[in-house]
């Protein structure tokens, strides 16, 4: 390569290397916000300072719904399989909230009770895309 | 999907895809006739 | 002697001979694109199977996926064009960045919005602030600045050598928008589709998947060849071999 050419090359990788560097400071800036949502063990493990609402993420603990008769209001607990806390909440949820699938609620978090009072509550959708005929196959 | 059966996000996201596609030929198109037109009325006067 | 054969190729050939193989081109790639676009939307719509959890709201997948994984391949393959731009000055390259900008700013918009059709009624909000939403928001924000340099300069050389530079800054972005449900806690989930491994995604609906996928790919090398013909004939416009060839139509 011609010795002018060459000095543009070391240019754009010179660019390159500079915008990938400002990327990596920025993420090292925010990198404690950069994850949506905290798992039942990173609250274990440090609990959220503060009064600011924060959000868990986990699947909603199989036989752990528990639906009020005369309100919107619902219980259940949030588990990464490893450690799991409580979740209330009044309102309406989304179509794919249901007991062992992904769900992220964002609340204020009880330090002492372990327990999250959520005011919205967010349904995780998996990276499994399945026919119904051939679930309802599965399942029989 | 059923024929019978409406449902608006499915449609929303169709219409407004086609939509953006049509668009996509259509401007480069109108310029490229626009320019090619240009040399030929140059030419004729 | 080759060396000089070799520059006058380039300076005769490049812009006339693209104007004239595109032209031929043009209608074979656009057929075939908007025919596969049609069957596999027909197919992706009314005859591939209804999913278990989300049911018929899933079929936006077949619109959705196409849109960002295209709109991510258009950035890639402008980071090559911007570096060939620097290091070899083609005028070429600098007519692909400004034609495929805008393509990859519609797709990149066509994605950001199935996906948050999608996200309404499957998450519960049509918007968060996870990694991989952010950074797709910065490929789109990355687009858009590229497209809006271009008459911010005098001369045709300096913008394209500026939006080069932005080009090149930006590309550091797409290996986050692609690693981020890897790498982070996010609401998005993590690819169905795989190369390598075995795709979480039944068969059924992959095939028409794949299809729409190849429709859009195409589609993009159809409306990408459309927009760089429209460059030429502007940035051109005033070069003999243009007036020729219209004279001869």
């Amino acid at each position: 390569m011609k010795q002018h050419r060459l000095k543009r090359l070391y240019g754009v990788l010179f660019i390159v290397f500079c915008s990938a560097l400002a990327f990596v400071l920025v993420y090292f800036a925010i990198r404690d916000n950069v994850n949506l949502f905290y798992s039942p063990s990173d609250l274990f493990e440090s609990p959220p300072q503060g009064r600011n609402a924060i959000r868990a993420g986990g699947l909603v603990e199989i036989g752990s719904l528990r639906r009020s008769t005369d309100s919107l209001e619902i219980e259940f607990i949030i588990t990464d399989l490893k450690k799991s806390i409580a979740v209330n909440y009044t309102g309406i949820l989304p179509d794919l909230f249901k007991e062992n699938a992904g769900v992220v609620a964002t609340g204020y978090f009880d330090k002492n009770k372990m327990s999250l009072d959520a005011y919205q509550i967010l349904a995780k959708h998996d990276e499994n895309y399945v026919p119904k005929e051939v679930k309802k196959a599965l399942e029989k | 999907m059923d024929f019978g059966e409406f449902n608006i996000h499915i449609w929303s996201v169709v219409s407004i895809t086609g939509f953006i596609f049509l668009l996509l030929i259509y401007l480069p198109l109108v310029k490229i006739k626009k320019n090619e037109s240009k040399i030929k009325i140059n030419e004729t006067t | 002697m080759f060396q000089a054969l070799k520059n006058f190729y380039h300076k005769l050939g490049s812009f006339p001979w693209f104007y004239k193989i595109s032209g031929k081109v043009i209608p074979i790639v656009g057929f075939f694109s908007i025919l596969l676009i049609v069957i596999s939307s027909i197919w992706g719509l009314f005859f591939s199977p209804t999913d278990a959890v989300q049911g018929d709201v899933y079929r936006i997948i077949y619109f959705h996926v196409p849109a960002v994984s295209v709109s991510q391949v258009i950035y890639y393959s402008m980071s090559v064009a911007a570096a060939v731009f620097l290091i070899w000055r083609m005028k070429m390259a600098g007519v692909y960045i400004k034609s495929l900008a805008p393509i990859g700013a519609a797709f990149t918009f066509i994605g950001l919005l199935s996906g948050a059709i999608w996200g309404q009624p499957t998450w519960g909000t049509w918007w968060v602030w996870d990694a991989r939403l952010t950074s797709t928001l910065v490929l789109f924000l990355f687009y858009l600045a590229i497209i809006g340099m271009q008459s911010t300069f005098a001369s045709r050389k300096s913008a394209d050598t500026a939006v080069s530079i932005i080009t090149l800054v930006g590309v550091v972005n797409l290996p986050i928008v692609k690693k981020s449900v890897d790498w982070w806690n996010t609401l998005h989930q993590p690819a169905s589709i795989s190369i390598s491994g075995e795709s979480s995604i039944s068969s059924e609906m992959l095939i028409p998947l794949l299809l729409s996928i190849l429709g859009v790919y195409l589609f993009v090398f159809f409306t990408g060849l459309l927009f760089m013909r429209a460059e030429i004939s502007s940035r051109e416009q005033n070069k003999e071999w243009f007036k020729k060839l219209s004279s001869n139509n």
